[in-house]
């Protein structure tokens, strides 16, 4: 099985006296796994996946995504990449407020330079799939969190990104939103999405994933099949 | 730590915190402060120490002059009682003559019999020697002492009337308005009363009204209505000697108070803006500060103290920047007008804008940081976390769907999330490129008027004359007078005019050529010589810009030069009674023209002012003559190594022109650069309001490049807003500002000075707003694109 995801020896040190965030920490996430990412509260868990998603760079060690080894890019063409291969969902969200649910969609698969009919089509079918069909014209801010968070996932996999990426997706929604959420990752990982979540809580980790990986003091605790 | 500590220790702190805001105030109050500074030293140098000196001594509104002949002294006295007027000295007796001291004479000038030295008008004070005591005596004024050889106090000296009588100067004295060259014992007879001589009687007035030259004359007019005709022969005002005394920095005067107002004006919106931005931006502390127990009066001051301890510093140092600047400037406009005016601006300026300028900024800051003492604790906490609602959606909608790039659309709507800092920036803009416009248009103008002045288009070439009494060949231009410096006139003949003018008639290329001369003479009425050029041949093709009338055209008529008139109070119609060498002749004033010439210049022929010779030849050339083989054939071809062609581009100087131009580029320079930190600040603010935003750009795939067209582009619909706006608003600031200059100078001005912009360049200064939006905002787009989405990311 192809590894979408191959970390060797990374670290990551944000002040040079201080400890590691991360520390050689090796991981290999293969195509259609859905791995979680738990730890307590400064593990290393969101740094692990700003670096796996190419938002941060690592100290030490390689990070490499879909075969491309991301050390050595560009901010351009990190930008690039993401745009192509990476999916993002975000505790908060992150959606834009001026736009629109659709429109919010819609950017992410402009910005790739998907062709505009294209990207209707493809956005329409996303939030159609994820119940979003009557709220497509609706602000953030006239959204619920998990619409909201439904939005987030529709503009993550509008560009068919082979590795999705979920940061506590659960974490700023109830619980009723979050089983939703949680079914929702787990739908698409068995449809084939690759899908690596950060997350501590145990239950949507064994909801969801195929693979637990334990962070702990910056460094890969345990890792075991869910 | 007390109240006032606290509030002090949370404004320092907010001081350290934002440095990018700290350092624009501070740079832009600097600027403006010194702009500030360097306009009021002109404004204080320009016209304070004339109007000291007219209130100290209780000046003459108008000194009239009367023909002896013509009206009694009892008459004239009466005149002093006349409604309107509330203060009277005279009559005294007067007489128009020369000086000498046997070696060397003074020009003609007027001499006052009287006794008073100080009368209910026009004190004169002393400064050297006494007071007359009776007849023998003579006391010169001050004001003439630079035009002529020095008398001093003991010399004897002749008077230029019928006997010749010989005084002694027993002083100097000075008059607010100059009203006589030298004052003598009314009873001094021989020189008062003398056979031959000029006579006239001299009244000085103090008027009610005396604001305006058109009040004067309405002053003058009735004072001296039912006079015998002819008995009135003029007035000279004492506007006219405030013009003469002011003409070194007066004209600067209204360009350097325009570009200070625009820098305080630019300095508060940016001062607004930055609070604005610190409020915006500090939601959250205001409400930490507020759930702390702040006040909002506190909140207040301490978003207003962030201005205020940088600003003080800033001014402080603006002041001392701008007296450092005034050293330099003052001193190169006295060495231009050969004056010894103040060397560096007043205290009293400094004083004033280190008082005024944290005044207005602090105020500048009290609207924004009001907003952040009204704000509830609960809802300033809770700012950020939860989706903004408002402004920009829908516009932001519109351009989304757009064919525009993702970046391009983004760009343009984000100047409506913030309409308020949007505002500022465009007025920033706006300020910046119309000072440009204003700043580019001044220099053209002033080239314009160099060009006038040269009149080089009709006359490129002369020939002056030296030894005729006229200009030698260094420094001359068409009817300027030269130097004879280092290179002035060699050794040999005068040469003869009749033949200098048959070799430039042979000359091929020679287009037009007329012989001048000059003179000086004296007008009743008026204290002073004036300068005439009197040409010897059709000069109506000599190239001076008319600004109303016509040329003259017959014997006894004249035009005269538009500084003349406003010195002179005369007007085109008026005819006046031009003496010289004691001969008087009658002209009519039938145009007014622009022309250089600090006491004013009148032009006419030869039939209207005879017994001068040709000074100086100058001459138009057929289109496509090569100017430089042209002159070089003609030297030859005179053959008089005193009878030289000189081409009149090469010999023309203005410092005063070069002055202006200097001080213009260097605040031009200054306020674009403080309308460029404008948007330079706004932008900041915008980005790192947007941080997290662009995080999320970035996240989802936006490179650093788009970023940048991102952030420069809204910057880039601001410029061309402001730009826009910009170019009438400069034009209009440039016309009003050359009225003033022109007043200010003592002339009118053609209108070839005010239309210096075409199509091309006001479409290319509309640009320079974009560029003055791209050049504030290319720091801050780069930051934005260079930041990390992580980092991005975990800011809120």
């Amino acid at each position: 099985m192809t590894d979408v995801v191959r970390l060797r020896a990374v670290g990551r040190r944000y002040e040079n006296a201080g400890p590691p965030a991360l520390d050689e920490v090796d991981l290999t996430v293969s195509a259609g796994e859905a791995v979680a990412v738990m730890g307590p509260s400064g593990s290393g868990k969101s740094t692990l996946l700003n670096l796996v998603a190419g938002l941060d760079r690592p100290t030490s060690g390689e990070v490499a995504v879909a075969g491309t080894v991301l050390n050595g890019l560009s901010e351009t063409a990190l930008a690039r990449f993401r745009r192509d291969h990476i999916g993002i969902v975000f505790q908060f969200f992150h959606l834009l407020d001026d736009l629109t649910a659709r429109d919010n969609v819609l950017l992410a698969a402009h910005l790739a330079g998907m062709p505009r009919a294209a990207a209707q089509e493809r956005a329409g079918e996303l939030l159609a799939a994820l119940g979003l069909t009557a709220k497509a014209d609706a602000y953030p801010a006239r959204l619920s969190g998990g619409e909201r968070q439904r939005v987030a996932l529709a503009r993550a996999l509008v560009n068919r990104p082979p590795l999705l990426l979920a940061d506590e997706p659960t974490g700023a929604v109830d619980a009723r939103t979050g089983e939703q959420v949680a079914e929702l990752l787990r739908d698409l990982n068995e449809g084939g999405q690759t899908v690596v979540l950060v997350t501590h809580d145990a239950a949507l980790a064994r909801r969801c994933a195929t693979r637990i990986v334990e962070l702990r003091d910056g460094r890969v605790a345990s890792g075991a099949p869910a | 730590m007390s109240r006032r500590g606290a509030v002090r220790r949370v404004a320092a702190a907010a001081v350290r915190r934002k440095r990018v805001q700290s350092v624009v105030v501070a740079i832009v109050v600097l600027l403006s402060s010194g702009t500030a500074v360097l306009a009021l030293a002109l404004l204080d140098a320009s016209s304070a120490p004339f109007q000291r000196a007219f209130d100290r001594l209780t000046g003459a509104h108008a000194a009239a002059g009367f023909d002896a002949a013509a009206v009694d002294a009892g008459t004239v006295a009466a005149t002093g009682s006349r409604s309107g007027v509330t203060g009277a000295a005279g009559p005294y007796d007067a007489v128009t003559a020369e000086l000498s001291d046997g070696r060397a004479g003074r020009p003609a000038m007027t001499i006052v019999g009287r006794a008073e030295q100080q009368p209910a008008v026009d004190h004169l004070q002393l400064t050297a020697g006494q007071w007359l005591t009776g007849p023998g005596q003579i006391v010169l004024s001050r004001d003439l002492q630079g035009d002529g050889p020095a008398f001093r106090v003991g010399d004897r000296v002749t008077v230029g009337v019928p006997g010749s009588p010989a005084l002694e100067v027993v002083g100097t004295a000075e008059s607010a308005t100059g009203t006589a060259g030298a004052w003598v014992w009314p009873g001094q007879t021989d020189v008062l009363h003398a056979a031959g001589a000029p006579r006239e009687r001299q009244m000085l007035y103090r008027f009610a009204a005396a604001g305006t030259d058109d009040q004067l004359r309405t002053a003058l007019a009735s004072a001296t209505a039912g006079l015998p005709e002819g008995a009135y022969a003029g007035a000279q005002t004492w506007l006219a000697v405030k013009l003469r005394t002011d003409e070194g920095l007066a004209p600067m005067v209204p360009f350097v108070v325009a570009f200070a107002v625009l820098g305080l004006v630019i300095s508060v919106l940016i001062v607004a803006d930055v609070v604005a931005g610190a409020v915006v931006a500090g939601f959250r502390t205001i409400g930490m500060l507020k759930a702390l127990g702040f006040t909002p009066a506190q909140v207040v001051g301490a978003y207003a103290g962030q201005v205020l301890l940088v600003g003080v510093p800033a001014a402080l140092a603006g002041v001392a920047l701008g007296w450092l600047l005034s050293v330099p400037l003052l001193a190169a406009t006295n060495e231009a007008y050969s004056v010894a005016g103040a060397t560096a601006a007043p205290l009293r300026a400094g004083a004033l804008v280190l008082v005024a300028v944290p005044m207005v900024i602090v105020l500048a800051a009290i609207v924004p940081a009001m907003r952040a003492g009204r704000l509830p604790a609960v809802e300033a906490l809770t700012v950020g976390r939860a989706p903004r609602t408002g402004r920009g959606h829908r516009v932001r909608r519109m351009l989304a769907a757009t064919r525009l790039p993702v970046p391009v659309a983004f760009g343009s709507a984000s100047p409506i999330a913030r309409p308020g800092r949007a505002a500022v920036t465009v007025v920033a803009i706006l300020l910046g490129t119309a000072t440009v416009v204003l700043a580019t248009g001044l220099a053209s103008s002033l080239t314009a008027v160099r060009a006038g002045f040269d009149r080089v288009e009709a006359v490129p070439v002369t020939v002056p004359l030296p030894g005729q009494g006229g200009p030698g060949p260094a420094g001359a231009g068409p009817g300027e007078p030269a130097g004879a410096g280092p290179g002035g006139p060699p050794g040999g003949e005068p040469a003869d005019p009749a033949a200098v003018r048959a070799a430039i008639d042979r000359q091929a290329g020679t287009a037009h050529v007329a012989g001048m001369g000059r003179t000086h003479v004296t007008v009743a009425g008026h204290g002073r010589d004036i300068e005439a050029h009197v040409y010897h041949d059709e000069a109506s093709w000599t190239g001076y810009p008319m600004l109303d009338g016509r040329w003259y055209a017959a014997p006894g008529e004249a035009v005269a030069s538009s500084r003349l008139l406003r010195l002179t109070g005369l007007r085109v119609g008026d005819t006046v009674t031009a003496g010289v060498s004691g001969t008087q002749h009658r002209l009519r004033i039938v145009g007014e023209v622009f022309s250089n010439g600090d006491g004013g210049t009148l032009i006419t022929g030869a039939a209207s002012l005879p017994g001068t010779r040709p000074e100086l030849f100058e001459i138009g050339v057929t289109p496509g003559t090569d100017l430089r083989g042209y002159a070089d054939k003609l030297t030859t071809a005179l053959g008089n190594p005193r009878a030289a062609a000189q081409l009149t581009s090469q010999t023309q100087e203005n410092e005063t022109v070069a002055l202006m131009i200097g001080l213009i580029s260097l605040l031009t320079t200054g306020l674009a650069a403080v309308a460029a930190l404008g948007v330079f600040h706004s932008v900041v603010l915008t980005t790192r309001e947007r941080v997290h935003e662009i995080g999320v750009l970035k996240a989802i795939g936006m490179t650093p490049q788009q970023v940048r067209v991102m952030v420069v582009t809204s910057t880039v619909v601001l410029g061309m807003a402001g730009g826009a706006l910009a170019v009438p608003v400069g034009q209009l600031l440039h016309h009003r500002v050359l009225v003033l200059m022109g007043e200010a100078a003592g002339t009118g001005l053609p209108e070839s000075v005010f239309a210096v912009y075409d199509p091309v360049r006001l479409l290319a200064l509309g640009v320079a707003g974009v560029v003055l939006a791209v050049a504030g905002a290319l720091i801050p787009a780069g930051w934005a694109a260079r930041t990390r989405p992580a980092t991005a990311l975990r800011s809120e």
